[in-house]
């Protein structure tokens, strides 16, 4: 099954915005339909459903939804542009985005790619040899890659069953979930007791 | 002698002397190749020379004396003048030369000295000159004469101390990478300090069998350099004539004269007190180095003794626990039990709020769950139908946080385990070891009702152990049949002797009508009983009748159990009702393991708050995870009525809190809050009901005494004393939880 799956590679790039939302959707049929297989070799029928997990990878798709709604391209002109890699495209919640991404991203990793490609960026545009929307499909191939790649180890079992369990099944909220907000008008004590013992 | 011996000596002489050619070829000076010098420093090398040459005299500036070494003049015409290294000190007499030079901030390096043991003086590291002396003499045996003039910081006294240096390095193994002392062994110390950097010994090495003193001392007895300080504190002050000398010159061992573990409740000492790495802790062994470990000055929990103990930590872990000094309350020894528990702090461990299901079996749930929960039913239930129980273990502020919210909850059935029923919290001379322990050191008749203080309280008993060797003080002992280590009377059983001493038939009487300082030493396992208020008056009149409570001296004693006990009398946690569990709907156990809930109904619904999973948890229908005092700061009070507090050495384990915070926490969600919420809130709160807890560091003593008790008719039964502990190791939820307290259990108590 893994070598099925790793054969089929992203090409490096999309042409135009609506050939990425293509990937992206081939990406969600093939994600879907590993699942009975990464239930069976992962032995996670007591712990989850396949309809719980095909709406885990619809979740961490549509997290990134606001990626399909490009903001402005970077200005062209010198005196605007940002000097430093970590202020380029302030205006706009990219960073954020990628760094807020599913927990298959690690953060460190994909900050450090997103400040790498936008120094590019930044030089081209300056350079005004770049066409306006390939900028932002990149980052969806990115992403898409990303998860190829996760689904890829998850198939090869380079995941292992605590992990899917740790970041599909339970999520970062851990074992005990606490949904409610029912904070209202208690005490600060309250609050910080809540949370640790030391205060 | 074997060949194989033969064969080495002979091929290391041969080996030594192409040694020595080759040196002298480089050196060529072969007419020192057989006399070569031990002295490092070349002046020594002819010490008795340099020391007739005229020296001019310098005179110290004065120096603070050593370790807070104290000059106490009995009488002030005894005291004489010496003069250390050339500076006058004022001594008392009696003092031993080197009692002399700790006055005078001189320190003289020392194996077998211990200042709380007899004098042995057989390590002769403790050498200095003295004027006129034709040899160096032995400090440590000594006294100090009138106008002596010592001097340790001669050609002589060096010379001396690197000979002897030399004769106790010959046979001690060069194995202190491998050894658990090395970075705070006194050979060590003293051999880069006084010893010299080369030895002349070629021979073998003696080495000794190892021997098995039991599951906490590990012994490697090559190691040994035969100080006797075990043997000495063995014998004078733990009591028991387990360990030994054997042998003469170099067969001579330590060891127990028949193959036979040692059997004392202060047994651990003895690590702390050899000076090498003969005697180590075998549940440390291999585990830290000394200077990873991170401090914490705290104190003890398992009894009502409070000792003063240092907590050496390293990360999350407790590793070790130390003594620390303090002269009125446990010296500088501690119990085992104290030394040896903290394995328990890592086993059996609490770590999440949890309820039990309609399954029996407990889910973890997060901190709001389970305190909604338990908010909850506490409204649910009629306010007379609350009980909260406060464990052996708990802190002034955790009880006095538990006995704020129950009485906000409308109920006052709030008490401490061990206190009994109607536990008298109004006269604190009724529960306080009123003469204090170092009191007790004047007594010279002591009666012992219902209480072993040897398992009880092994720092007391020490106590009167050194009080029974100083003084001759005549021991009486009315209670089950049981083994002191001092000389001890058993009077009787039970109440019946009690009796005959009040209504003065009994022989001891005499001993008790002439004694100075008579003290009466009643067990707090008395409060147990039924007929409690009767016992207590029959010991008031024997008070009466040997004149026990003067104006100068206050000798009737309340021996207590737990840690918690004294705060919680002093606090008030006094219940309502006598038999409140019986009709109890919503029980709040806080650490409480050892309360008797088999008459609680069966609908009753048990909270238990604590950090280790102990007897009560199996009644529990919700567990909130406490810390424990390793993991707090908290107030104690000791038995005696000296506040301490606790400090946090280590972090708390998993998702637990802090007592009174868990319980400030649920007095908001139940609607009712408490006014505080920090530390120094609760303790302002402790200081309306109980200003003497937050003195901290301080006996506050009883100021009333027994007079104004009403008189009680109730009626005493015969039933005889119980003996209020089992089983010394384990008393607690935390030494319940500790493995090396078992293994002492299993090998120990059985032998007794």
């Amino acid at each position: 099954m893994a070598f099925v799956v790793r054969s089929a590679r992203v090409p490096p790039n999309s042409a135009t915005f609506e050939e990425a939302r293509q990937r992206t959707l081939e990406f969600f049929r093939k994600a879907c339909r590993s699942i009975p297989t990464i239930m069976q070799i992962h032995n996670l029928e007591d712990v989850v459903t396949i309809s719980q997990l095909r709406s885990t990878i619809s979740s961490e798709i549509l997290k990134r939804a606001h990626i399909t709604n490009p903001k402005d391209p970077p200005r062209r002109g010198g005196d605007s542009l940002p000097t430093s890699p970590d202020g380029a495209n302030d205006g706009g919640n990219f960073i954020p985005t990628m760094q807020s991404g599913a927990g298959a991203l690690k953060e460190g990793k994909t900050d450090k790619r997103v400040v790498l490609f936008e120094t590019i960026v930044v030089y081209t545009t300056n350079t005004s040899m770049r066409t306006t929307y390939g900028y932002f499909d990149m980052v969806i191939d990115m992403l898409l890659f990303k998860g190829f790649e996760e689904l890829n180890n998850i198939l090869e079992q380079a995941k292992q069953r605590h992990h899917l369990i740790g970041q599909y099944v339970i999520g970062r909220e851990g074992l005990v979930q606490d949904h409610r907000t029912k904070d209202q008008g208690i005490s600060d004590f309250l609050k910080n007791f809540y949370s640790s013992n030391y205060f | 002698m074997g060949f194989g011996v033969l064969a080495l000596r002979a091929s290391r002489t041969s080996s030594a002397i192409n040694r020595c050619f080759s040196v002298s070829r480089i050196f060529a000076n072969p007419s020192n190749r057989h006399s070569r010098s031990i002295a490092s420093t070349p002046e020594l090398r002819n010490a008795e020379a340099a020391a007739e040459a005229p020296q001019t005299q310098e005179i110290h500036p004065p120096r603070t004396p050593l370790a807070g070494a104290r000059v106490h003049f009995p009488k002030p015409e005894d005291a004489i003048e010496v003069f250390v290294d050339g500076f006058p000190v004022t001594i008392p007499k009696g003092m031993t030369v080197l009692q002399a030079c700790e006055v005078a901030g001189v320190d003289i390096p020392r194996f077998c000295y211990h200042s709380r043991l007899s004098i042995a003086g057989n390590c002769r590291m403790c050498l200095v000159e003295v004027e006129k002396s034709p040899k160096p003499v032995a400090s440590c045996a000594m006294p100090a004469l009138p106008g002596m003039k010592i001097k340790t910081d001669t050609p002589v006294a060096k010379k001396a101390r690197e000979g002897v240096m030399e004769f106790l390095l010959m046979n001690h193994p060069l194995d202190c990478p491998i050894c658990d002392q090395g970075g705070e062994c006194d050979l060590q110390d003293q051999s880069m300090a006084f010893g010299s950097d080369r030895g002349r010994f070629t021979d073998v090495k003696r080495s000794v069998v190892d021997k098995n003193l039991g599951p906490l001392v590990k012994t490697v007895m090559t190691r040994c350099i035969q100080c006797t300080r075990c043997v000495r504190f063995a014998t004078e002050v733990a009591g028991v004539q387990d360990l030994g000398m054997l042998g003469r010159g170099s067969g001579e061992e330590i060891g127990t004269y028949v193959e036979k573990l040692m059997t004392s409740e202060l047994s651990g000492n003895v690590i702390d007190i050899c000076p090498v790495g003969a005697l180590t802790s075998k549940p440390f062994a291999f585990k830290a180095r000394n200077w990873e470990l991170k401090a914490t000055e705290t104190i003890d929990v398992t009894d009502a003794v409070g000792s003063n103990i240092r907590i050496d930590s390293r990360g999350l872990e407790v590793m070790r626990i130390i003594p620390r000094l303090n002269e009125d309350i446990n010296e500088e020894w501690i119990s085992d039990k104290t030394r040896f528990c903290y394995d328990g702090l890592k086993r059996q461990r609490l770590n999440d709020p949890m309820i039990r299901g309609p399954d029996g079996r407990f889910k973890s749930v997060s901190w709001r769950d389970a305190l909604a929960i338990v908010a909850e039913v506490a409204l649910q239930v009629k306010p007379e139908e609350i009980v909260g129980v406060a464990g052996r273990l708990s802190d002034a502020e955790s009880m006095i946080a538990l006995k704020d919210f129950l009485n906000r909850m409308g109920s006052n059935n709030v008490w401490c385990e061990g206190n009994g029923v109607r536990p008298n919290a109004d006269l604190r001379s009724g529960y306080l070891l009123n003469s204090s322990i170092s009191g007790l050191e004047k007594a010279d008749v002591f009666l012992l009702v219902g209480t072993q203080p040897r398992i009880e309280a092994p720092m007391v008993n020490a106590r009167i152990h050194k009080t029974v060797r100083a003084n001759h003080a005549k021991v009486g002992y009315i209670g089950p049949p049981t083994d002191f280590n001092y000389n001890c009377k058993n009077l009787g059983t039970g109440p019946q002797t009690l009796l005959e001493i009040a209504e003065g038939r009994h022989p001891f009487c005499s001993a008790l009508l002439a004694a100075k300082n008579p003290a009466i030493i009643v067990g707090a396992g008395l409060f147990e009983r039924k007929d409690k208020d009767s016992i207590l008056s029959v010991i008031d009149s024997i008070a009466k009748l040997g004149n026990v409570v003067r104006p100068d001296w206050n000798g009737l004693n309340f021996l207590l159990l737990h840690a918690a006990q004294a705060a919680s009398l002093d606090l008030g946690l006094v219940p309502e009702s006598d038999n409140s569990i019986e009709s109890a709907k919503f029980l709040y156990l806080m650490g409480a393991d050892d309360v008797e809930l088999d008459e609680l109904p069966s609908d009753a619904f048990v909270v238990y708050q604590g950090h280790h999973g102990d007897r009560s948890v199996y009644r529990a229908n919700v567990i909130l995870p406490a810390s424990a005092f390793s993991e707090k700061e908290g107030t104690y009070e000791n038995t005696e009525g000296c506040s301490q507090q606790t400090l946090p050495a280590v972090p708390t384990v998993g998702d637990a809190r802090d007592d009174w915070k868990i319980i400030r926490a649920l007095s908001e969600v139940a609607g009712v809050c408490l006014p505080y919420d920090n530390l120094a809130g609760i303790r302002s709160r402790i200081s309306v009901v109980a200003p003497n807890l937050l003195r901290v560091d301080e006996r506050e003593p009883a100021l009333i005494h027994t007079d104004l008790k009403p008189d009680c008719q109730q009626k005493m039964s015969t039933e005889p004393f119980s003996s209020a502990v089992d089983n010394f190791y384990m008393t607690d939820s935390i030494t319940r939880a500790s493995k090396i307290m078992a293994q002492c259990s299993a090998s120990l108590l059985s032998k007794k």
